[in-house]
Parts: structure tokens; sequence; C-alpha cells
């Protein structure tokens, strides 16, 4: 099956040995999307590695990033101001729901419920629009900077996102409405790709899938990175473990998300969204329009030299994982004091997912695989990096 | 070897919710469509948005670019060639000892992340909304000058203030449209530089007519209204809308608002990195 299948979610292949409908054997066939990301980020700067990062997980780009910039900001040792930190964890609850809602919309096209792709694309569309109206790109915005954000953001935007939270509610109601008590729906779901606790950690799953089997294991509750303490939501967790769990699971993310991004945009405080040291950040100081051009050519150079000339990230190595919408995602750091990280390495939660596919697909019919692998939400480009 | 029993749901809760879903979906035929058919019909851009780069002109026609390399060393795509050459003494292309002799973006390479806008000292790249850049060739997607290049000043439509930039930034906001805003420049055609042959019709001349689009900043589409009151008026300026003279009013020692427009747009044009 693959690599080119519809219900692959990209470019996985799967090699199957089939018993009539039954799949006896399956081998995960990987790294059609191999790019090299963990070794090319060897020879960029630390701000150029943000372009490589966050096109791992295509689905969202900002919690990429977010991960990336803690683990450096780790080494560096340095605190965001409070206004990037809120808006750090709207931006990267916004984009789990985004994520959320491609799987919700993939999801049930796997089972040929259509419409509903088309409402959650429209949702989707509605986010990819405000994260184009901050930074000026719907999937990767490179909106993140060591030690803080790139620019402010202004009225217009915060209406947008307002305006955006004030409908979803009542889509997501909308889905529910739709999927969850709809008995082809239950048929196709419950029961699918079932997994026990001991599984998960053998494998070491984690984000919904976890979630799924009963633990409430959630890096935003149990590590809190980026002011996530000031938040109040709820990890929901399902005891099931099957397809069925992790969808409600799934739902219920959404949802705790849309609450968080409420949270953050009503609290936002004021204040800057980078850090002053403008060795650290580029472009940390407004500019002199109207003074001496010379003086603002100069201090334009000054403000973007560690965009041009890195960062010297003082020796050490750190780790700095964050809850991204497929679990934890981790960034393992090594710098040797120079400009450019001697080593990143990544610990992507969807390559777990894949690892274990093969233990729920062996045994089950073809199209319940289907089913299996629309409910660990790999995103292949985070699969093969 | 079907692993679980499926569970039984109840027919009637069944239909149900089939029924319920059904009629959430029957709705949505009464609603006004949420598609957008491409070619005819375009979605409205964010003013933010990265798309295809232009190298800004000075008011006077003068290349901005002083070829410094910066947004070639900032390129995570390496997709950015420049070559630097000194000015010609007597028929000077740039404000600065040098300027770019070759200019070229290779937009299969090109990520549109705008380092290179955020990097240039001088504001000379900058990335503007279209995005429709499709070739059938390999040569045909490396730009060059003659492509990237305004055909006129201020023919990009872009002006820095507004494009990704903290928007209402009030300390940075000057009085009398200091920025070297297209807004503020006078509309005289003048002709390309030595270094382009005027640009063909590739180069389109995307939205001109409006310098700024509305709403995003106040601060620059106000510019030339705002210089008018501050010059006639010095002491009685309290227009609370207008961000420029909010900006002023902190320091009111500065008699800036004398200076009339005319000789502070010239201010704006003697702009120049160390001539």
């Amino acid at each position: 099956m693959g690599p080119q299948h519809p219900s692959t979610h990209g470019v996985l292949r799967f090699i199957l040995e089939l018993d009539g409908e039954y799949i006896v054997k399956c081998k995960p066939d990987v790294g059609f999307l191999h790019t090299g990301v963990e070794k090319q980020s060897e020879f960029r700067i630390f701000h150029q590695v943000f372009t490589l990062i966050n096109r791992l997980d295509y689905l969202s780009g900002p919690q990429e990033e977010m991960g990336y910039a803690l683990a450096v900001e780790n080494l560096l040792g340095v605190d965001v101001p409070k206004r990037a930190q809120y808006l750090r964890v709207l931006l990267c609850e916004l984009s789990r729901i985004a994520s959320h809602l491609v799987w919700l919309g993939t999801g049930a096209l796997e089972v040929n419920m259509s419409s509903i792709f088309m409402y959650c694309m429209r949702d989707r569309e509605m986010i990819l629009d405000i994260f184009e109206h901050l930074s000026g790109a719907r999937f990767f915005p490179r909106y993140w900077r060591i030690g803080g954000l790139a620019w402010d953001v202004n009225e217009d935007w915060l209406k947008q996102v307002k305006a955006f939270l004030d409908v979803f509610h009542d889509h997501w109601k909308e889905f529910h409405e739709l999927v969850t008590e709809n008995p082809i729906w239950r048929q196709r779901a419950k029961g699918i790709a079932k997994l026990t606790l001991e599984d998960c950690l053998d494998y070491s799953l984690t984000g919904p899938i976890i979630r799924g089997c009963g633990e409430p294991y959630d890096l935003r509750k149990v590590f809190p990175y980026s002011s996530y303490q000031d938040f109040e939501f709820t990890v929901p967790t399902q005891t099931a473990g099957d397809a069925y769990a992790r969808y409600l699971v799934r739902m219920e993310e959404m949802n705790q998300s849309w609450k968080i991004a409420r949270q953050a945009l009503e609290r936002l405080p004021e204040g800057l969204v980078k850090v002053e040291d403008t060795k650290i950040a580029p472009g940390a100081l407004p500019r002199p329009w109207g003074k001496n051009a010379s003086v603002m050519v100069a201090d334009k150079r000054i403000t973007s030299a560690p965009l041009r000339e890195g960062i010297k990230i003082p020796e050490g190595e750190s780790y700095h994982a964050i809850e991204s919408s497929r679990g934890e995602l981790g960034f393992y750091l090594v710098s040797d004091g120079s400009n450019k990280p001697y080593r990143v390495g990544l610990r992507t939660p969807s390559f777990m997912a894949v690892q274990a596919l093969p233990k729920v697909i062996e045994g089950s019919l073809i199209s319940d695989a289907v089913v299996a692998i629309a409910s660990f939400d790999p995103v292949l480009g985070d699969v093969d990096r | 070897m079907s692993a679980e029993p499926k569970e039984k749901q109840s027919f009637l809760k069944g239909l149900g919710a089939m029924l319920k879903g059904m009629s959430i979906t029957f709705k949505y035929l009464f609603k006004p469509a949420i598609t957008v058919s491409y070619p005819e019909e375009k979605r409205k851009i964010a003013p933010r948005f990265k798309g295809k780069h232009w190298l800004r002109l000075h008011p006077d026609g003068m290349e901005r670019c002083v070829g410094c390399l910066a947004c070639m060393e900032v390129c995570p795509s390496q997709a950015i060639l420049v070559v630097p050459a000194d000015n010609p003494a007597d028929k000077p292309i740039s404000k600065a000892k040098k300027y770019s002799a070759d200019f070229q973006i290779n937009y299969l390479r090109c990520i549109f992340d705008g380092a290179c806008e955020e990097a240039c000292p001088v504001d000379a790249i900058i990335l503007s909304t279209s995005y429709e850049l499709s070739g059938y060739s390999r040569e045909e997607l490396i730009y060059r000058k003659d492509r990237l290049n305004e055909p006129n000043p201020g023919a990009s439509g872009i002006d820095v203030n507004w494009s990704r930039r903290p928007v209402p930034a009030p300390k940075s906001a000057t009085p009398a449209g200091a920025a070297p805003t297209p807004a503020a420049a006078p509309k005289t055609t003048v002709p390309a530089t030595p270094a382009t042959p005027a640009t063909p019709g590739t180069a389109k001349p995307s939205p001109t007519g409006a310098p700024t689009p509305t709403g995003v900043t106040p601060a620059v589409s106000v510019t030339p209204v705002v210089a008018k009151p501050a010059t006639t008026s010095p002491t009685t300026a309290p227009q609370p809308s207008a961000p420029a003279t909010a900006a002023a009013t902190p320091k009111p020692a500065a008699p800036v608002p004398t200076t009339p427009s005319a000789s502070s747009a010239k201010l704006t044009e003697g702009e120049s990195p160390k001539a």
C-alpha cells in the first residue's frame, strides 16, 4: 500500500502480506521524504534553522518553531517576555486546532464522509489566514525568533483571532453532532487499532495516543513551558485505547485548545515581544525613521546582525520537548560555541507512531488498516525528516 | 480474526444521529459557498503576505541597493546572488560607494521567508503580495534586475512601514513623511536607471494606484495630510487620530513641525547611506 495511496497521509508505504482480506504481516517503508534536516541544520546559523525545522511537521509549523526556539533559549539562558510567551501559546494552540482539523477531515474522508472534510478545511483556512495576516506565510510563519517573536501583533489581527474563536466553538459542536454518534463512524472506529498502555510505553508513544489509553501525559501539564501553567485547561483522556478513543481525545483537545487560546487572548499582557538584547533578537529596536539616514542604516546593520552573522550560543547541550499536536516533540541541541549548531537531534512523535503501526495493523482487515493509520495521524515529513 | 465484536448501538439512536448529521449538511445547502474559483476569482491576500521580491528605487529613480550582500548572507536557501561593483563616478546608480551590478533571485530555491527583507539595511529588497510565479524553464524562474527593479519609484506599491512591521509603533513614526514612502514620493516618471533596460511587460505594475491598503497603518497613508496642518499651525495640532502627531507630542521642545512638507520630502530624498 502506498506511497501514493490516498489514505496513507503522505508518502508512506506499507509492505503487506495478505491472507484474503486479512493482513498477516506489515512492514512500513519510510524515507521518501527524507531531506536531511538534522544534518542540514549543522550548516545553517541558528536563526536560519527555523526554516528547516518548521517544515518537519508541515501541518503545525508554529509548534516546531516553538520547540526549537525553546531549546536554543535554554542554552542561552534568556527569559522571553511575558507577552511573547502568551502570543506563542496562542499561536501554538491555533496551530494545534488547525492540525487536528486536518486529521478530523481526512480521517472522516477515509470512511467516506466527505462533507465534514470541507467544513474542517473551512475552519482551518481561517486559521491559516490568521497566520498569513500575522507573518505573511500560511504554513511556515517563521515568526519565532530566538529570544521572542519577530514583531508585535496589531489590533486588526487580534480582532481576526477573536472572530475566529467566536465562531469556532459552534463549528466544533457541529463536528461532534456530525460524527460522534454516527453509527457508521462508530462501527468503523470502535475496537480498531487497539493499544494498551504497556504498548504505548514500549513504543514510546505520546500525545493523543497515550492519552487515549488512559494516561494523562501532557507536557503542557507535566513540564509546563512558556507560561502554560497560567492557563486553565484539562488533559482529556479515554481508557479504551482504540481509534474511537483517540478520536474523542483529539476532539476534546480542540476544545481545550480553544479555551487556552481564548484565555491567552484575553489576558495578553502589554510589553515587548522579544528580549531587548540586540545581540540575540534581530530587529529588536524600533527603527529611527526620520533621523539621519546613515544612523538608520547603521542601526539596521546592527539590529539584523543576529540574523546575518548569527548568535554565539554558549557551549553545551540542551533538550527541550514540547507537546505538539502529535505528541512529544523534542529538540536535542549541542553547541560548540560557534554561530551554528553542532548537532540538532530530533525526537519526532510521528516516527514512533509509524513504528507501532504494524502491531495494530497485523491481523486486521485492509479497510481497518486505513482507519488505524488515520487514527495515529502520522505526518510523513515528521517521520522521514 | 477481526479483533473485537463490533459494539451494538440501538437502531433508533443510530438513525437519529444519522438524521441529525444530515440535517446539518442540509443546512449548508442554503449557505453561500465558501470556495473560491481561483483563476477567475482571487482570494484576498493579507498585506503582509510574502511573495515576489521588488528592488525599490529612491524617489529620484536611483537604486536603493548598495550591494552590501546582506541578503545573500542571510538567505537560508541560497537563492540570491548579488555581484557588487563600484559606482561609476560620472553616472552613479546608487547613492553609495557600490551598487549591485547583477542581482539574481532564483525562484526555484526561494522559500519566501523574508529574511532578505529583514536584513537589508537600506530597505531595498522587499517582498510584495504577488504570488503567481510560474515558468516553463529554469532560466525563466531566475529573476534578474530587469524583472526585480521597480519600473518607476514606488511602483511596487509596497511601503516598508507597514510591510511586516510592528504596526502602531508610535515611537518610530515621526511626522512629515520622514519615511521614504512611495506615497510621499512625487509621481514623476523618472527614467529607469541605466542598468535596467526599461522593464518589459513581464513586470506588472501591481496595485500601484493605492499606495497603502486601507486599515493596516494609518501612519503612512495620512502622512501628507498630517504634514500640512502641522506647517500651518505648529502650536495647535492635537489630532488624536493621527499617530504622527501623537508621536510628536511627547517631545514638545523639538520644533519639528515648522518644516514645510516639501523640504521634508527633500530630506527624504537626501537620505542616503554615506553618499
